[in-house]
């Protein structure tokens, strides 16, 4: 085909088929490569804005240095956004895991709660949740809306306390317990994954079950979970990643406090530094989840 | 509602394909079951209908402690006839910020639209080389968060000229990974590689194919895209790269009401409510839609 001054068919094809990829490539490397490569070159340089251009000197480690053993916060801060991952991820899953099953339930209205539970999605993001946040911190209402809606009422340290459960979990659930409102409104579009993951499990399979007389208990944990796999495989990344980059997570607003001082070396070094020990994580957890859960279920 | 469930539990075995199943339980368990769906509604709900009862309290009730989450005493519209004049401050009518953000969230949406549409076309249904290489690319993209790479892009936004303009709101949106990677993983599982191999046959270019055989098949996914994406333009706040104040969009104009402390904290809600508005009169033409393609992602993994 190269031989041909013309060029042919399977060229011309491949051709347009770039064509049709081009937009989207030209904005990607704009707005995506392009600023992380930059933002990664930042994190070893000290940066002075000036009106129209930014002026960069090569510094090598310092950033890092300076946030991992200079700066009192950053490994605090760092140590407390890991544990938020460690607790509120778990949960996350389990909350809409189950809402998801009692959603994909057949009872009047279910329509209309399935759209109250995204609804979060829609209109809690971005600057209306920060202005929402923000409008009810100013009137130290943000904190009352949190006791109140975590059953303020209920004093739950008194009840872990009476059953004796070891710190470590009483903790946990503490701190699940005062973000439940944040929590839950994070489980929008994990919800609506696992449902979708709930209707592509075949009828068939809880027939048979039906037939050889499994109880619900079973059929939950030998059926529904195992088939869940893949779904559940995305729905712990796409937690995670929303988690890691949300405006509330407390490194990544130490982030945001470099850059408003203008300090963006050290902002970029200890955010990259943070999406890397995640990444890692995040890989570590999915080869693990991968090993263990997905070769056993299938 | 017990009837119901009783009535149909004589006919456990007749299930339709593809439809829901049907649990069986006895009185106390559908009560159970109600209870625990109504308190974690009341979490997802909550929040919203305090802000909505918030923006119509006056002031001495907003400054009670502790505020009343769900009752206002007497419902005053103050705040939001406050809204103009806290506005009219800042010298440009509210009718600018608004056709604004309606312009730069619609223009962007559209377009990133189309550009994820036509980019998860060649990735899913054309051979091309290095076509999974892009794909991790998009993937690996999903993980970071626009605002770590502001700087940078003011850099970029600066080579092109185009800061004080509105392509600043529009531009950066049109390459989401999100939306392409949705869209094929739609494309994937939903268009059968026949359809587009039958049409090849037949001499249609890959335009024709687009736009008379992809683009109709994929409008579920084309609406949630839509939502998507609006919801993000019209939320975004672009740091330090809109100077001029008749180019502002309505949530820079709210957040600077917010700003103002306590005494104004009422007019931030209704400032809030007002900027839930459009979001959820999308997601209402769009809601079906969503849950077709968020299962379809989760197709292959």
């Amino acid at each position: 085909m190269k031989q041909r001054k013309r060029p042919g068919l399977e060229t011309m094809r491949a051709r347009h088929a770039f064509l049709f990829l081009a937009p989207w490539i030209v904005g990607m490397v704009l707005f995506f490569l392009f600023p992380i490569v930059q933002a990664v070159y930042f994190s070893f340089a000290r940066i002075a804005i000036e009106p129209g251009r930014v002026e960069t000197s090569f510094i090598g480690l310092d950033n890092f240095d300076y946030i991992l053993f200079k700066d009192t916060q950053y490994i605090d801060n760092f140590l407390t956004s890991l544990t938020d991952l460690v607790i509120s991820v778990p949960f996350i899953l389990i909350v809409s895991l189950i809402l998801a099953v009692l959603l994909n339930n057949r009872f009047h209205g279910r329509l209309f709660f399935r759209a109250l539970f995204f609804l979060p999605v829609i209109i809690a993001s971005g600057a209306v949740l920060d202005l929402y946040l923000g409008a009810a911190a100013a009137d130290a209402t943000e904190i009352a809306v949190n006791d109140s809606v975590s059953f303020s009422m209920i004093d739950f340290s008194q009840i872990f306390a009476a059953l004796n459960l070891p710190t470590s979990i009483e903790n946990y659930l503490t701190v699940a317990l005062d973000n439940l409102f944040l929590l839950v409104w994070q489980s929008g579009i994990q919800i609506i994954l696992f449902l979708a993951g709930l209707q592509s499990i075949p009828d068939l399979l809880y027939e048979v079950s039906h037939v050889e007389g499994a109880t619900k208990w079973e059929e939950f944990w030998f059926i529904t979970l195992p088939m869940l796999g893949r779904t559940m495989f995305l729905v712990i990344v796409f937690t995670i990643v929303e988690n890691i980059t949300a405006s509330n997570n407390v490194l990544v607003s130490q982030g945001y406090n470099f850059f408003a001082n203008l300090d963006y070396g050290r902002g970029a070094a200890a955010l990259w530094l943070y999406f890397l020990v995640v990444g890692v994580l995040i890989a570590a957890v999915l080869l693990l989840y991968n090993k263990v859960f997905l070769k056993r279920w299938n | 509602m017990a009837k119901k469930h009783s009535f149909r539990l004589r006919f456990p075995a007749r299930r339709t394909a593809g439809s829901v199943r049907k649990y069986t339980r006895s009185r106390f368990g559908n009560f159970l079951f109600f209870a625990f769906l109504f308190l974690l509604c009341a979490f997802s709900v909550l929040p919203l209908v305090y802000s909505v009862v918030t923006s119509f309290k006056p002031l001495d009730e907003l400054l009670r402690f502790p505020p009343t989450l769900l009752t206002v005493r007497r419902p005053t519209l103050r705040n939001y006839a406050a809204l103009p004049d806290l506005i009219a401050g800042l010298q440009i009518p509210l009718s600018r910020y608004l056709t604004n953000s309606l312009f730069v969230s619609i223009a962007g949406t559209v377009l990133h639209v189309i550009a994820a549409t036509a980019a998860a076309f060649v990735l899913s249904k054309i051979e091309l080389k290095h076509k999974a290489g892009i794909f991790l690319i998009i993937q690996l993209s999903l993980l970071f968060n626009a605002y770590t790479l502001n700087i940078p892009r003011y850099l970029v936004y600066n080579g092109m000229h185009i800061i004080d303009t509105y392509w600043v709101y529009i531009l950066p949106a049109i390459p989401s990974s999100m939306g392409v990677f949705l869209m094929k993983q739609y494309m994937d599982g939903y268009i059968p590689d026949a359809l587009i191999e039958a049409a090849k046959i037949d001499g249609a270019n890959y335009l024709r194919i687009f736009s008379r055989i992809i683009f109709p098949n994929v409008r579920p996914c084309v609406l949630t895209l839509a939502l998507f994406s609006f919801q993000t333009i019209w939320a975004t706040i672009p740091g330090g790269t809109i100077f001029n104040e008749s180019l502002k969009t309505l949530p820079t104009v709210m957040s600077t009401i917010s700003a103002g402390g306590i005494a104004r904290s009422g007019s931030a809600m209704a400032a809030t409510v007002i900027l839930m508005i459009p979001p959820i009169v999308v997601y209402l033409f769009s809601q079906s839609s969503v849950k077709e393609t968020m299962g379809s992602a989760g197709i292959k993994g």
